[in-house]
């Protein structure tokens, strides 16, 4: 058995906006959801720049939820109004079927802590376990420490009466592209007849922010401001954190056809890889990348020719941006050079295990639109860097039969989502 | 019944185990008839009773594996031992059929990494200065260097790949009991849908930290409470393996309402059968997980008293005996069937303790239950090659 499988429904909360209007709007005119931040508990943290969520608005929007005093992460609160919203525009003759042939597949990572939990185990002769022990009442009840971070995941399917499988993937960069690919390989064998997936994240916290600066993510750059993300730029310098959620309802054209939904594009194919280097390096030539699009293409029965845009990771990193760029020269050969190729992220920032859920809705709607998104803040090309990135601030009008969707995890875990525009 | 066909032929092999009760299945099997007692656990007594116990795994020395100290020193426990059991398993790939690396893929079940945050040490050492620094400050001051890195679960996986230098498709699923027949299924199906050749199959427990506590105590009911324990586990699923044992037939789901929990159970378990092309006479062994909740409890036993309303069939609970080992539970129960299924012989819950017997049957039933109600059940066969 082989379902065709289709994008029904699209939800979004990021720094752009809270919705996928905003979302892709954003995007095409070149908006940048980049601003000055500063992490809670300290004065003068290096990482000076991030995409957050507008908290207020979201707070406003969402706060009437009868899921809002839940106790949840605050990833989970973005990801489960996401998944409210690609349930929505699906239109909810989707969760007439039988409930256990519909599904969830998450992507998020690290869980969310609270360091002043720890604070708790404090009395006047010093830290001391048992009586954190006696205090777990008062841990915080929105802290990754008392949620798993499966919890989305079954949230949204208790949400919506979902009773098929719920899994949650945990490949950190990369995470919601591993939902997404492996929720259409659901669908394309027949397993179930839908899925809700995407993924969910917030790193704007103190403790994973740390971890993320000690490991020399970031940019702490001081020259650009609010443009300091410059994907495939040469004065790149890291990523900028961002948080949000993202949520794809994916449909086999069986369902989708029986209730009349609309197609928004094609799922074709999905291919991961390991880049098996360096644990805090991408491998230079982009190995892993180039076997993940590789293996993206041969799935989804397509050929270099096919494609003619690619949404790229595109962190603005010294490093990745190379070798993403050879990784697609590799696999493009003398197609690379025709590509559009974008970087979400140098307006909706680096939503780290959520990242591909945004960027997927993104290929989504370049495809169905016919416009790819430009990359902004690139105006100083690096001879490294030498393919059609679409630079400026507005997107680019052209028909794109077919794109690829890149998201590259820490450590060289790699996915690539095909997407083709639904005939 | 309808077998599915095109599981057909993908072979499970080279099981490895790494655990409180032994690095290899023999030591793990005379843990069965001889039961290793927990140790009192590496923290101190709290009000979950259960709690106060646990087994503990060495550490693995990954010195042997080409892995140098000052790395090591960048993972967790948990990805060591992770780490450890995936090579003992990619070791035993049959060398006449040597794999290109781009031919492995790895599907892991991997749990998070539960640590101070922030550290102990820094805890008691701003207690130490009086509290004087702000806590922000002090907690950006005393973080250690790869704590990115370390807090990062799927670094194992990572680190899995860049030691054994494979480069096939991946995915990591997390982070509860789930996963790990999550990744057993993934994996089969990678190989059987021609994603790669080899998949190597991996899941682990978390680590033994003071936080578990927190984090198991007020989630279990009280009567269903086990000690935890570091478990380890891998296989291979692979075409060309020359083992008769083979995932036969799975269903997933979330068992959401405590009201139909038994119905839910007992659907899934016809569901995998079905698709095994079994029935439930051939089930020679079922393995379970340790339940989180009463209702969970209750619709585990009475879906598998509908199995078979006869005589019950041998079962046995992996938890009770191995500890509460998260991802790894299911992944044990896979390689304790596959021991079962290889030498015919089982470990059944009798009214004073395990008791060995004979196999009957050609299958074995696996179920996996998570606390917020994924479930996940797989048949394995043995089949005449």
């Amino acid at each position: 058995m082989s379902e065709r499988v289709f994008v029904t429904g699209l939800g979004a909360v990021t720094g752009l906006g809270l919705d996928v209007a905003a979302l892709w709007q954003g995007l095409c005119q070149g908006r940048s959801a980049i601003r000055r931040w500063q992490p809670e508990g300290v004065s003068d943290f290096p990482v000076r720049y991030a995409a957050p969520v507008d908290w207020n608005a979201f707070q406003c929007a969402y706060r009437s939820a009868f899921w809002w005093q839940t106790p949840m992460e605050r990833r989970s609160r973005f990801g489960l109004a996401a998944a409210e919203q690609a349930v929505n525009d699906a239109g909810l003759t989707l969760l007439a079927g039988d409930e256990r042939r519909l599904g969830v597949a998450i992507g998020s990572g690290a869980p969310e802590r609270d360091p002043s939990d720890l604070l708790l185990a404090l009395g006047s002769d010093g830290p001391d376990w048992q009586r954190l022990y006696r205090r777990f009442a008062e841990l915080n009840p929105n802290s990754g420490l008392v949620n798993g971070n499966d919890q989305l995941a079954t949230l949204i399917a208790r949400r919506f009466d979902l009773a098929g499988p719920v899994l949650h993937f945990s490949t950190p960069c990369a995470g919601a592209a591993h939902a997404i690919g492996h929720g259409f390989r659901m669908i394309r064998r027949g397993e179930v007849d839908a899925m809700v997936v995407g993924g969910a994240d917030s790193v704007l916290n103190l403790p994973t922010m740390i971890g993320l600066l000690l490991l020399g993510a970031p940019s702490i750059a001081e020259k650009y401001g609010d443009t300091l993300c410059r994907p495939f730029d040469r004065d790149r310098s890291g990523l900028v954190a961002a948080e949000g959620g993202a949520v794809l309802v994916l449909e086999s054209e069986r369902s989708a056809l029986e209730r009349g939904a609309r197609v928004y594009a094609e799922i074709v194919g999905f291919g991961s890889a390991m880049d098996a280097y360096c644990i805090t390096a991408p491998h230079p030539e982009g190995r892993g990348a180039a076997l993940a699009m590789q293996r993206a293409l041969r799935d989804a029965q397509l050929t270099p020719d096919d494609i003619d845009h690619i949404n790229a990771h595109g962190t603005s990193t010294p490093l990745n941006d190379p070798a993403e760029t050879l990784a697609i020269r590799q696999v493009f050969g003398d197609c690379a050079g025709r590509i559009a190729i974008s970087s979400n992220k140098s307006m909706l920032g680096h939503l780290i295990a959520a990242a591909g859920a945004p960027e997927c809705i993104a290929t989504v709607l370049a495809v169905r639109d016919g416009r790819v998104p430009p990359t902004l803040n690139l105006s100083q090309p690096d001879e490294t860097c030498d393919l059609d990135y679409v630079p400026g601030s507005s997107a680019r009008a052209m028909p794109v039969r077919a794109a690829l969707c890149n998201s590259f995890g820490f450590g060289g875990l790699n996915a690539c989502i095909a997407v083709q525009r639904h005939a | 019944m309808t077998e599915c066909l095109w599981l057909n032929g993908i072979r499970l092999a080279a099981p490895s185990v790494f655990c409180a009760q032994g690095e290899d299945w023999q030591r793990v099997r005379g843990a069965l008839d001889t039961p290793v007692a927990p140790a009192p656990a590496p923290w101190p007594t709290c009000d979950f009773p259960a709690m106060n116990q646990a087994w503990a795994a060495p550490d693995p020395a990954l010195a042997s594996l080409g892995v140098d100290r000052e790395l090591a020193r960048t993972m967790e426990k948990q990805a060591r031992m992770m780490l450890t059991a995936a090579c003992a398993s990619l070791a035993q790939l049959d060398p006449d059929d040597p794999a290109e690396s781009d031919e492995v893929g790895l599907y892991l079940g991997l749990p998070t990494v539960d640590e101070a945050v922030p550290t102990w040490a820094a805890l008691q050492g701003w207690h130490a200065d009086g509290g004087r620094a702000p806590w922000g400050e002090w907690l950006m001051r005393e973080t250690p260097p790869f704590s990115g890195l370390s807090m990062l679960n799927s670094s194992a996986a990572a680190h899995i790949a860049a030691t054994a230098g494979i480069s096939g498709p991946l995915a990591v699923y997390s982070p509860q009991a789930d996963a790990g027949l999550n990744a057993l299924i993934d994996g089969v199906l990678a190989v059987a849908e021609g994603e790669c050749a080899h998949a190597l199959i991996g899941a682990v427990s978390p680590k033994l930290d003071p936080l578990l506590p927190l984090q198991y105590g007020p989630a279990i009911a009280p009567s269903l409470a086990v000690p935890p324990g570091e478990v380890a586990t891998a296989l291979l699923a692979s075409r060309t393996a020359s083992s008769p044992i083979r995932l036969a037939g799975y269903a997933r789901a979330l068992v959401a309402s405590a009201g139909r929990g038994t119905e839910a159970v007992a659907e899934l378990i016809a569901q995998a059968l079905s698709m095994a092309g079994r029935a439930a006479t051939d089930i020679g062994w079922v393995l379970h997980n340790q339940p989180w909740q009463e209702g969970q409890a209750t619709a585990l036993r009475q879906a598998l008293a509908r199995l078979n309303d006869v005589s019950p069939l041998p079962t046995l609970n992996v938890e009770r005996h191995f500890g509460r080992c998260g991802p790894a539970s299911g992944l044990l129960a896979a390689g304790l069937a596959h021991e079962a299924l290889s030498r015919g012989e089982l470990w059944h819950e009798g009214e004073h303790g395990l008791v060995r017997q004979v196999l009957h049957g050609n299958a074995a039933l696996l179920i996996a239950l998570a606390p917020l109600g994924q479930c996940v059940v797989v048949v394995l066969g043995r089949e005449v090659l």
